[in-house]
């Protein structure tokens, strides 16, 4: 049954057949006259019909790239890739047709000699679609609206949309913040848009207030954490860190920390190799985690 | 609790390809290959069965003949006048064929007519079969003869000297030696 086999007489004989091929039955309106029914030698069976035409069996090897089988006066059409076959199994190794003649299926004397196939037996009853067939999954029939680009759509083309920034940073934001900042630049501040995605709600910042009454000599925006700067005042020195930086013990005032949001706030604490703007007036690490809420996650 | 280690392929123990997971290894049944007795291809002979020995041999694409009536194809018509016989059921038997008896039955088949008698050896190996030929041999219907009734089911592995050393030649039948 299924699986390998090295015995298989080799019906194909009259094909060539290369290791990985699909050898297969078919139909095939053939002449039919004399048949030779084994080859056992005690009582070889021999039938002989009237000739006529008929449907026959034989084999053959499968092929995408051959002509479609038209229908003639005398018969139905029939097309194996359309109408179905037997695929039986598939070859391991090469093997040169050494019949010239097209095959009689109908002796079987004819097969007692020649190498034998070793193959991955699997027969299976196999059909395609129809070539007029219906896709299976039919397009929707409501007619899509085309947007009618400016003639300068090809510049905003080569350029990431809004939308495919958003669906990059929802998917990929939290595990590679690094990267998306090399792909789309470091993202603006500022707006309560931006306040909300760096992972401080407006209670957060309201509980700057605080700090800033603490420190009035500080710049504004050194009030807030590095994803509530102020654009003007950092974005064009500032760097970025890698998320999961070596920790070299407590943080002290002179080494700023400033972190994306991104990162846990709990880390920020304790992390000293994020770099930050040197213009922008320290926060501790104190005063960080003593006034902003926790950070939702 | 000796002598057993976690994997065949261990240092020592054996090749990784001897670990049998990752071998193709044939699933293998033994049945019997039957002589089958078919009809004639001369509706003449439409009282006698052809009886057909060794249908398939080694190397050979077997086919299953799935009929309905599986003792109208392995016993012989002198077994099937007997009344037991018709209702029958022997799931243990299997008619085998090859190639050459499978376009043997197609070309018979095909040459039934709405004509052809009811009671004609071929005609009753049609109904058998569920091949309606009365509506004309249709690609339909010679199609589901082909997909349900004729089905390749696997290779033969074993020659016709399987049943001893008689079957070497035209000699009488003896024993084989055992000493």
């Amino acid at each position: 049954m299924e699986g390998q086999n090295r015995d298989l007489v080799n019906l194909w004989r009259n094909v060539d057949v290369s290791a990985g091929d699909e050898l297969i039955f078919k139909l095939a309106w053939l002449q039919t006259h004399h048949y030779t029914l084994n080859h056992y030698y005690k009582g070889v069976m021999r039938q002989t019909f009237v000739q006529r035409y008929c449907w026959q069996l034989v084999p053959a090897v499968f092929e995408m790239e051959s002509q479609l089988q038209a229908a003639s006066p005398d018969q139905w059409a029939y097309d194996y890739r359309i109408h179905r076959y037997w695929r039986i199994v598939q070859c391991f190794q090469h093997r040169a047709s050494f019949e010239a003649d097209p095959i009689n299926i109908c002796d079987d004397t004819n097969f007692l000699r020649g190498q034998l196939l070793q193959v991955t037996f699997a027969p299976v009853w196999t059909q395609f679609l129809p070539l007029n067939a219906p896709d299976p999954v039919q397009p929707s029939p409501t007619p899509q609206v085309l947007r009618r680009d400016s003639p300068q759509s090809h510049i905003h083309a080569q350029r990431a949309s809004s939308a495919a920034k958003r669906a990059y940073l929802e998917a990929f934001g939290e595990l590679e913040p690094a990267a998306s900042y090399v792909l789309f630049g470091v993202p603006r501040a500022g707006k309560p848009s931006e306040i909300k995605k760096w992972n401080l709600s407006s209670g957060a910042t309201s509980s700057f207030a605080p700090v800033l009454a603490a420190a009035p000599n500080a710049a504004p925006a050194a009030a807030a954490p590095a994803g509530v700067l102020a654009k003007g005042a950092a974005s064009s020195t500032r760097e970025l860190a890698p998320r999961d930086g070596p920790a070299t013990g407590p943080a002290s005032p002179a080494a700023c920390q400033l972190q994306p949001a991104s990162m846990p706030l709990a880390a920020a604490g304790t992390a000293s190799t994020p770099l930050v703007a040197a213009a922008v007036p320290p926060i501790t690490s104190t005063m960080v985690s003593a006034s902003l809420p926790p950070a939702r996650w | 609790m000796s002598g057993i280690t976690l994997y065949a392929y261990e240092p020592g123990q054996g090749r990784m390809g001897s670990d049998r997971n990752y071998q193709q290894i044939p699933h293998r049944i033994q049945k019997i290959v039957p002589q089958t007795f078919l009809p004639y291809a001369n509706e003449s002979n439409s009282q006698l069965c052809l009886a057909l020995s060794h249908a398939v041999d080694q190397g050979d694409v077997a086919f299953i003949l799935q009929t309905s009536r599986m003792q109208s194809l392995i016993y012989d018509r002198n077994t099937m006048r007997d009344a037991s016989m018709t209702n029958l059921q022997i799931p243990g038997h299997t008619a085998f064929i090859n190639i050459s008896t499978v376009n043997y039955l197609l070309a018979s088949l095909q040459r039934l007519t709405a004509k052809s008698l009811n009671c004609a050896s071929w005609a009753v190996l049609a109904r058998d079969l569920g091949y309606r030929y009365k509506l004309g041999h249709q690609r339909v219907n010679l199609l589901e003869l082909v997909s349900t009734r004729l089905l390749p089911f696997g290779i033969c592995a074993g020659s016709e000297n399987q049943g001893g050393k008689h079957e070497m030649g035209l000699a009488p039948m003896y024993s084989p030696r055992t000493t």
